[in-house]
């Protein structure tokens, strides 16, 4: 059954980007948008509006800064091209849908599914730290930023707010790096002497 | 003056209410330390009440419970101000500290575990307004660099969202 | 100096069982912690009851980084408590007694004692690992 649910799932995203990022409906903007709506849906069902919150608060800079630019280029009429714009807003679209494509999928695959899976130990392994970073460093980049913007350290500095935020992206890395490492270390450790007992 | 005015404070996103029974007005050269059991919201009142209260009219240096995870943020600080970046967490946070001239609030949440009885020297010596501290400790003995003491008591009942935050003067 | 490298795991997990306020939990939840460690479903009934002594009352799917910075150690201590062999064995609690009011202090180091008699506990001092003595 694991199998079968995994298979699934597997096949649905390969579907989706088959079709949609690199296929035939890449460029049907109603497509596009009626499939955000339809994922923000079973986002906030599975993950309540906070969790959709959430996923705004991430891709946002990255929409805002897509249609910034197309419209830039559209205004310079750059390489000749006045179709700047709408290929801005196709990604605009297709960004967020892959963003909440994965992450549904990801989150359907539970530690459950991982556990009962006929993997070899290694990989198993490699799957519980890979999801359990996932879910544990989803609030890192909030706590990142609280830490930068209340700092004052750069307060009266030029370009503050640009050194804050790469500060905040550095930070953010560097945090998932880490926990990776730890969550690597500590699973085997645990395993070592809670396996003395059984 | 460090200040909160009496009366219920929600923290909405932590599910928690804290009543303060009297109204918070601390002169420069205090010292606030929040006591109470585990779990009675002592870190969701620092974040989720007073920081932001004070943030407008303060410069907070605040160093939270969750060290592991802010060491990052002061290294990329310290880097990005174009200065060294100690290993040790302690020598971390006193570089970040020092890299800050302008401040006058330090607020820790447990801080003191990562401290030698040097280090916290070093730390008390550090000229602050206003410090502020979660802590276990609950010390009551009169610190000289600071004129003032106080204890700010949390108590929650049963788990609920309920917390009394009781103001005493220490010294 | 010992801890100074900042992963006590690596430094001294070979002879420790090694809990840092810094590495708790591999999990997100109590409920994927305690599958991935390979313990049953019932064991969450055991530790709720544990924790109930401690004031507060866990839930398998609630995140754990969403319990106080105390709680959290409470009940990574309480999980270890049920999944670690009643053997001889040094655990290491790194920042964790300070991390817990004198009440849960005591309380924590008595549960020790009662559920892994033959353990023997110690804390990291910047002069290494120094044996808690009840």
């Amino acid at each position: 059954m694991v199998v079968l649910k995994l298979a699934a799932i597997l096949l649905a995203l390969g579907l989706y980007f088959r079709l949609l990022v690199y296929g035939p409906w890449y460029e049907h903007i109603d497509i596009q948008a009626a499939l955000l709506i339809g994922l923000l849906v079973i986002n906030t069902f599975k993950g309540g509006i906070k969790g959709t919150r959430q996923v705004f608060g991430f891709v946002l800079p990255f929409v805002l800064s897509l249609l910034a630019f197309g419209a830039l280029f559209q205004w310079m009429g750059l390489l000749g091209r006045s179709d700047w714009l709408a290929d801005s807003l196709i990604k605009a679209l297709v960004f967020p849908n892959s963003v909440l494509a994965v992450k549904l999928c990801l989150q359907a695959i539970t530690f459950r599914d991982i556990v009962i899976l006929p993997l070899p130990n290694r990989v198993r392994r490699l799957a519980i730290v890979l999801k359990a970073v996932m879910e544990k460093c989803t609030p890192v980049l909030h706590r990142h930023r609280f830490f930068m913007d209340l700092s004052p350290h750069f307060e009266g500095r030029r370009w503050a707010k640009l050194q804050r935020l790469g500060g905040v992206i550095v930070a953010a890395y560097i945090s998932l790096y880490r926990e990776t490492e730890k969550t690597v270390t500590l699973i085997e450790h645990r395993r070592s002497y809670v396996r003395k007992q059984q | 003056m460090l200040e909160l005015p009496a009366g219920i404070h929600e923290a909405a996103n932590a599910g928690l209410r804290f009543h303060l029974t009297a109204p918070l007005a601390l002169a420069s050269g205090s010292l606030l330390v929040l006591c109470g059991e585990n779990g009675a919201g002592k870190s969701t009142f620092l974040e989720r009440v007073l920081i932001p209260s004070a943030r407008s009219t303060h410069r907070i240096l605040y160093l939270a419970q969750d060290m592991d995870l802010q060491r990052h943020t002061m290294a990329a600080t310290l880097a990005l101000l174009g200065q060294e970046v100690p290993v040790g967490i302690t020598s971390l946070a006193l570089a970040w500290i020092q890299a800050c001239p302008s401040r006058d609030t330090l607020i820790l949440d447990e801080f003191e575990k990562y401290l030698r009885p040097e280090q916290r020297e070093t730390l008390d010596r550090l000229d602050f307004s206003w410090v502020v501290k979660v802590s276990h400790l609950c010390e009551t003995r009169p610190r000289t660099q600071h004129r003032r003491g106080f204890r700010l008591l949390f108590e929650r009942t049963n788990a609920g969202p309920d917390v009394d935050v009781r103001l005493e003067q220490a010294w | 100096m010992p801890g100074m490298t900042h992963d006590t795991i690596a430094e001294f997990g070979a002879g420790y069982c090694v809990i840092d306020i810094h590495s708790l939990f591999v999990c997100a939840t109590l409920k994927d912690e305690i599958l991935v460690l390979g313990a049953g479903d019932a064991l969450f009934a055991d530790l709720k009851t544990d924790a109930l002594s401690f004031g507060f009352v866990p839930d398998r799917g609630r995140r754990l980084d969403s319990y106080s910075g105390g709680e959290q150690a409470i009940l990574c201590c309480l999980l270890l408590m049920r999944l670690l062999p009643r053997d001889p064995l040094q655990i290491m609690l790194v920042r964790v007694l300070e991390t817990l009011s004198p009440k849960n202090r005591e309380l924590l180091l008595l549960k020790f004692a009662t559920m892994l008699p033959a353990a023997t506990l110690f804390t990291l001092t910047p002069s290494g690992p120094r044996a808690i003595h009840a």
